[in-house]
C-alpha cells in the first residue's frame, strides 16, 4: 500500500508454554506453537475454549499467568513490543468507536501518531475503504452499519495501521454465509497483498479449512491438533472429527430433559 | 480495615490517573477540538439547571433569613451580606460541582464505561493511543476552563434570586438598594476567589473520579449502570468531605 508496508516485514510469533488463569479457573493450559512470518494461522475451537483469551494475550491486553509469548523475539507482554512491532486486532464485536464516523474511526490512528498530512490521510482512508467496498459508508456512524459492514470497517481500521501482525477474533461470526465467504476471501487476499502475519480465531470450519495455511484446534484451553488443513481433515482423532463433522442426531440428543 | 484499604486504593488510583493524564499535556494543542467539544457539552448541559437551582437557593436564603430577622430592627440590612457571602463562598461553587457530578459526571462515566465494556478502550490500547490522553485529559481541561464561568454565573444568579425576594416579600422591609450596598460592602474579591478555588478543585475531582470509574468498569453492560452510580456518589461524598477542610484552610 505504501512504502512503509514494503519496508516493514511480517513477524513470527512464538507461544511458549502459556497458561492463563482467572482466579482459580485455568482457561488456557500450557499452550505452545509457532506462527511463521507471513503465515495465515487459524485457531479453531468451540466457544469457551480460550481462543479470545489467547489472542488478547498475544496483543498484550492480558498477561499470561505462566509462559511467554514472543513477537519477532520480543516479549509480547510489555507495551514497548507493540510500539516496536505494529500489531493490530480486529475485535469480535468490532469495537468501533461509536462516537466517531467511519472516516474518523479509520483516521484516528494516523492522526494520533501524526503519520500523514491531511490530503494523504484522506487518500489513504478512501483507498482502504474502496478496497473493502465501504465508500458509501464513509460518513456513517457505527450504529448505522450492518453487521457485515461493521466487521469490514473494523478490518479497514486495522489496515490503516499497516500492521505486521494482524489478529482476527471471530471475523465471520454472526454473518450470513455469503458475507462470511467475502470476509474469508478478504483475509486471504489481504495477507498476500500486505505481507502481514495473520492469526484468525474462528469456529467457522469452512473459513479455517479454506484460508488457513495451518490450523490449530483448541479445545478446553489445550491445542488438540495442529496441522495443515488437508491433514487435519483426515486425522482420526475423534475430538477433531467430532468438531469438523458434528452429527446432529435428533433421536439421541446430547442434552436431554432429565439432564436439567 | 477493608474500607480503609478501599479508600487508599481509590485515592491512589485517582492520583495515578491524574498524573498519567498530565503526562500527555504536550499533546493538548492537537486536542483543542476535543476540549472545546467537552467544554460546550459541560456548559449546555449544566447551565439551565444551575440557573434554576441558584435563583431558588438565593431566593430561599433571603426568605428564610428575612423571616427570622423580621422582629430584630436593622438586622435585615444584612441580608445582602448573608446571601452574597453564602452564594459565593459556599453554595455557588458546591452546587455547581454537585450538578456537574449529576449531569456531566454521570454521562462521562456512562460513556467511558460503555467504551470499556464494548472493547473500545482495548482497541485504543492496541492502537498505542493511551486512553488517558484522548479520553481523560480533554475532559479535565474542559472542566478546568468551564468551572469558573459556571460558578460566577451561579453566584450572580443567586444574588438576583435574593434581590427578587427582598423587593417583593412583605415582611422584608429593606429595598434593593440597601441589599446591593450591603452585599458590595461585605463581598470582597477574596470571597469570590475562594469560591472559585473550591469550584475548580471539586470540578476537576468530579471529572477525574467519574473518568476513573468509567475506565475501570469490568464485565457486561449491567456494570455500566453500577459504574455511573458509583461515580456520582463517590464524587459527591468527596466534595462534601473536602469542602469542610478546604473551607477551613481558606477561612
Ligand atoms: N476476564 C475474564 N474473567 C474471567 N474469566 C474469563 C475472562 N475472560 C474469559 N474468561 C473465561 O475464559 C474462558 C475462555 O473464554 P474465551 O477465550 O472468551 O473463549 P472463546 O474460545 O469462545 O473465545 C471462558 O470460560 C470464560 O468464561
Ligand atoms: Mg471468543
Amino acid at each position: 500500500m505504501s512504502k512503509s508496508s514494503t519496508e516493514r516485514k511480517a513477524v513470527e510469533v512464538s507461544i511458549e508454554h502459556v497458561s492463563k488463569s482467572f482466579g482459580t479457573q485455568e482457561v488456557i493450559h500450557d499452550v505452545s506453537f509457532q506462527v511463521c512470518a507471513g503465515e495465515t494461522f487459524v485457531i479453531m475451537g468451540p466457544s469457551g475454549a480460550g481462543k479470545s483469551v489467547l489472542l488478547k494475550s498475544i496483543i498484550g491486553l492480558i498477561q499470561p499467568t505462566q509462559g511467554k509469548i514472543f513477537i519477532d523475539h520480543l516479549n509480547a507482554s510489555v507495551p514497548e513490543t507493540h510500539r516496536e512491532v505494529v500489531t493490530s486486532m480486529v475485535f469480535q464485536a468490532g469495537a468501533l468507536f461509536n462516537s466517531l464516523s467511519v472516516f474518523d474511526n479509520l483516521a484516528l490512528y494516523p492522526r494520533e501518531h501524526l503519520l500523514y498530512d491531511k490530503d494523504t490521510l484522506e487518500d489513504k482512508v478512501m483507498t482502504v475503504l474502496k478496497a473493502l467496498s465501504l465508500e458509501q459508508a464513509v460518513n456513517k456512524f457505527p450504529s448505522e452499519l450492518s453487521g457485515g459492514m461493521r466487521k469490514r470497517v473494523s478490518i479497514a481500521r486495522s489496515l490503516m495501521m499497516e500492521p505486521q501482525l494482524l489478529l482476527y477474533d471471530e471475523p465471520t461470526s454472526e454473518l450470513d454465509p455469503i458475507m462470511a465467504a467475502t470476509i474469508s476471501e478478504l483475509i486471504a487476499t489481504l495477507n498476500e497483498e500486505f505481507n502481514v502475519t495473520s492469526i484468525v480465531v474462528s469456529h467457522d470450519r469452512e473459513l479455517a479449512m479454506s484460508i488457513g495455511q495451518r490450523v490449530a484446534l483448541m479445545v478446553d484451553g489445550r491445542i488438540q491438533a495442529l496441522d495443515i488443513p488437508s491433514k487435519l481433515a483426515t486425522m482420526d482423532d475423534p475430538v477433531v472429527q467430532n468438531f469438523l463433522h458434528p452429527v446432529i442426531d435428533v433421536q439421541n440428543p446430547r442434552f436431554r430433559k432429565q439432564d436439567f | 480495615m477493608k474500607q480503609v484499604l478501599y479508600i487508599i486504593e481509590f485515592v491512589g488510583n485517582n492520583v495515578f490517573l491524574f498524573l498519567r493524564s498530565l503526562l500527555h499535556i504536550g499533546t493538548l494543542h492537537r486536542q483543542c477540538g476535543r476540549v472545546v467539544e467537552q467544554a460546550f457539552f459541560i456548559g449546555y448541559t449544566t447551565l439551565p439547571i444551575i440557573s434554576i437551582l441558584s435563583i431558588f437557593i438565593g431566593a430561599v436564603l433571603a426568605l428564610q433569613s428575612g423571616f427570622t430577622m423580621r422582629n430584630t430592627p436593622g438586622a435585615q440590612n444584612f441580608l445582602g451580606a448573608i446571601v452574597g457571602l453564602s452564594m459565593c463562598r459556599e453554595l455557588g461553587p458546591v452546587m455547581a460541582c454537585f450538578l456537574l457530578a449529576g449531569r456531566v459526571g454521570s454521562s462521562i462515566t456512562a460513556e467511558l464505561a460503555s467504551m470499556k465494556v464494548y472493547n473500545e478502550v482495548d482497541a485504543l490500547v492496541t492502537m498505542n493511543i493511551p486512553p488517558e490522553r484522548i479520553l481523560v485529559l480533554p475532559r479535565l481541561v474542559a472542566t478546568a476552563l468551564v468551572m469558573p464561568l459556571l460558578t460566577i454565573f451561579s453566584i450572580v444568579i443567586g444574588w438576583y434570586g435574593g434581590v427578587i425576594v427582598v423587593e417583593h416579600v412583605d415582611f422584608i422591609t429593606i429595598d434593593a438598594n440597601t441589599y446591593w450596598t450591603n452585599l458590595k460592602q461585605f463581598v470582597r474579591y477574596d470571597s469570590v476567589k475562594d469560591g472559585l478555588i473550591k469550584a475548580e478543585l471539586f470540578g476537576i475531582l468530579v471529572t477525574l473520579i467519574c473518568c476513573h470509574e468509567g475506565l475501570h468498569t469490568e464485565g457486561g453492560p449491567r456494570e455500566i449502570g453500577r459504574a455511573v452510580t458509583r461515580g456520582v456518589v463517590s464524587s459527591m461524598i468527596v466534595i462534601l468531605f473536602l469542602d469542610y477542610f478546604v473551607t477551613k484552610v481558606l477561612l
